[in-house]
């Protein structure tokens, strides 16, 4: 039996279906993050356990002060301390557990996903002359761009915004006895997802337009860590002591990202600065408008040099 | 589109890259077929390509391509094109099997078609074997050959192929060429093959655009361009050539070109070639053939290409 034509048969199928040009540029860029993630198994278990440690602890806190205060009968003494004790109330997944998860903890994770996976997604495509190979098909640099936008929404999703998100579920899982509770979590769950809607398109995007001034993935990690660096740590700081002024602190990505983060989570927190938050708003839309222009000024399908 | 509408109708279309000009004024109607590219290396026939496929913009100008306005949707258009970049363009980190069902899938294929056309593309194209390799392992020809099932996989009505010869051994040129010839006459897909090679064109299309300074200067068949030249004869002789040569000139005949005896002769203005007869009988040579002269396509490109400086 003859598997495939070895001939030229033509296509029958429905030429005027729309071309999800977006979603398939998104769909091979995460299996293609997936292979390279997995190149090396051993570096790929270590992160898998880096990335979900903090939740399997969390989970598991959760779920041990649930059973303790639902089996009270039998741990009444322990029921009491989860209860009342200020420990105890510690337990309960809050606002600051999931600015705690998503930021303090999982930014470094961010970095780490977008050095490795974000680095490559436009810098690889300009050294194999792929773009020409993209646009020149039904597809628009828009859709190429949410694609692989897409593809890094995915992966800091995956270890920020959805574990949080889970947290939050199992939480009001086990909270079902309490309906202001479950009002609270249902609104934290929104901020939650509001806030870690803010903490990926900020470096996701960052990410993807350092990938698109290079053209390579090493060269594109290293512009990317260049920058977070010299913003966070170095401009930012010495800019603040030279002139002892808070603005500079507007410099730090990381920085602004916090306090919209904290403000969108409710959280109370003290970042000792007198930087109005709308202040550090503003800076990412202007951020997020600079790389979106960039990334249209370099993804063409054909370089023209005049 | 119908089958009677051009593939290519282009008006004024003139390109620039900042000040310089790629392409100018190009104004040309192409039916349909297999039609060769021709010109030298940076005449602008990269940028035609690029044009058409919507990559670059006109300065001035307008154009259809099947009958879809380049200022229109070529988003539309482009699901009926396909294109074979003239440089090394593949998506990185694939094999041959994913890089072609991939092109498959963004051209707005379902995922299954795009699975079995992509098998059956690579098998056309010879690389049966290799499909599971990386196509950065791939060799020059072999990358040729991914690219070109790239380019079939939607089965484009139109295919645009831009030096699709380049880098190939002369095995793998005819192979390459022999596929080409197949879907232009067989399938009936719309061929426009950009080459400098000559042999490439003439060998597979029917029609050629000549390309020359950023103008085309030419876009005929290739059989009215490579013609027969009505009034001149090639003439083999037994005897003296220069008793010919001097009969033929009081015959008032002209000798364009002669090597041993071996004479183009030029006969009056409708090809009468008895005169030829009466100067073999003047000068007692005997005339062992009387051919017409061929123009074959390189030295009527050559003319071409000649007038067009």
């Amino acid at each position: 039996m003859v598997i495939h034509d070895r001939s030229y048969s033509r296509w029958k199928g429905d030429r005027a279906a729309p071309v999800k040009g977006a979603a398939v540029v998104c769909e091979a860029g995460v299996k293609r993050g997936a292979a390279t993630v997995f190149r090396r198994k051993i570096w790929a278990i270590l992160l898998i356990l880096v990335s979900f440690g903090p939740f399997v602890f969390f989970l598991g806190a959760i779920l041990v002060r649930a059973y303790v205060i639902g089996n009270a009968s039998q741990y009444q003494d322990a029921a009491r301390f989860m209860s009342e004790s200020d420990f105890g109330r510690l337990l309960v997944f809050s606002a600051e557990w999931v600015y705690s998860y998503m930021f303090t903890f999982g930014r470094v994770l961010v970095m780490v996903a977008c050095v490795l996976i974000g680095a490559g997604l436009v810098a690889e495509d300009r050294r194999a002359n792929a773009l020409e190979m993209y646009l020149s098909r039904p597809i628009t640099v828009r859709q190429y761009l949410l694609g692989k936008f897409g593809v890094m929404a995915f992966y800091l999703a995956i270890i920020t915004v959805i574990p949080a998100s889970i947290l939050v579920f199992v939480q009001m899982s086990v909270s079902w006895s309490e309906p202001g509770e479950i009002t609270r979590l249902l609104i934290l769950l929104v901020r939650t997802m509001l806030s870690g809607a803010v903490l990926i398109t900020i470096p996701a995007l960052t990410i993807l337009t350092a990938s698109s001034l290079a053209d390579r993935a090493r060269n594109a990690a290293i512009l990317w860590l260049g920058v977070v660096v010299m913003l966070e740590f170095v401009v930012s700081n010495i800019l603040r002591d030279v002139f002892n002024a808070d603005s500079f602190w507007l410099l730090q990505l990381g920085f602004n990202i916090a306090q919209v983060m904290n403000k969108l989570l409710a959280n109370d927190v003290d970042l000792i600065t007198t930087v109005p938050v709308w202040q550090s708003a503003a800076v990412l839309v202007v951020w997020v408008v600079v790389c979106v222009r960039l990334l249209h000024a370099r993804v063409k399908p054909v370089e023209v040099v005049a | 589109m119908t089958d009677s509408t051009p593939i290519l109708e282009l008006a004024g279309l003139t390109v620039r890259y900042g000040a310089r000009t790629a392409l100018e004024d190009v104004t040309l109607t192409v039916p349909g077929g297999a039609v060769g590219l021709l010109g030298p290396n940076g005449a602008g026939k990269s940028t035609l390509i690029k044009t058409l496929l919507g990559l670059l913009p006109a300065a001035a100008g307008r154009g259809k391509v099947l009958g879809v306005p380049l200022d229109g949707d070529m988003t539309t258009v482009r699901r009926r094109i396909g294109y074979m970049p003239e440089r090394e363009a593949f998506f990185p980190g694939l094999t041959g099997f994913q890089a072609t069902w991939y092109a498959g899938r963004l051209s707005g294929m379902p995922d299954a078609d795009a699975r079995r056309r992509a098998h059956e593309m690579l098998i056309f194209a010879g690389l049966e074997e290799a499909r599971y390799r990386d196509v950065a392992t791939y060799s020059t020809g072999m990358k040729q050959r991914v690219k070109l099932a790239q380019a079939l996989v939607h089965d484009p009505d139109l295919v645009f192929l831009d030096e699709p010869t380049n880098g190939l051994d002369p095995k793998g040129r005819v192979e390459m060429l022999d596929l080409i010839r197949f879907i232009a006459r067989e399938r009936g897909i719309h061929v426009l093959l950009s080459s400098h090679l000559l042999r490439d064109v003439e060998e597979v299309c029917q029609r050629v655009l000549v390309v020359q300074g950023g103008r085309i200067v030419r876009n005929e068949e290739i059989r009215t361009l490579a013609h027969s030249q009505a009034d001149a004869a090639s003439v083999r002789i037994a005897g003296d050539p220069a008793a010919f040569r001097a009969a033929c000139e009081a015959r008032g005949l002209t000798v364009l070109e002669e090597k041993d005896r071996d004479l183009q002769v030029k006969l009056k203005g409708d090809g009468d070639t008895q005169p030829l007869f009466q100067a073999a009988v003047d000068s007692g040579v005997v005339l062992r053939s009387v051919r017409p002269v061929r123009v074959t396509l390189e030295e009527a490109l050559m003319d071409v290409l000649g007038a067009a400086h």
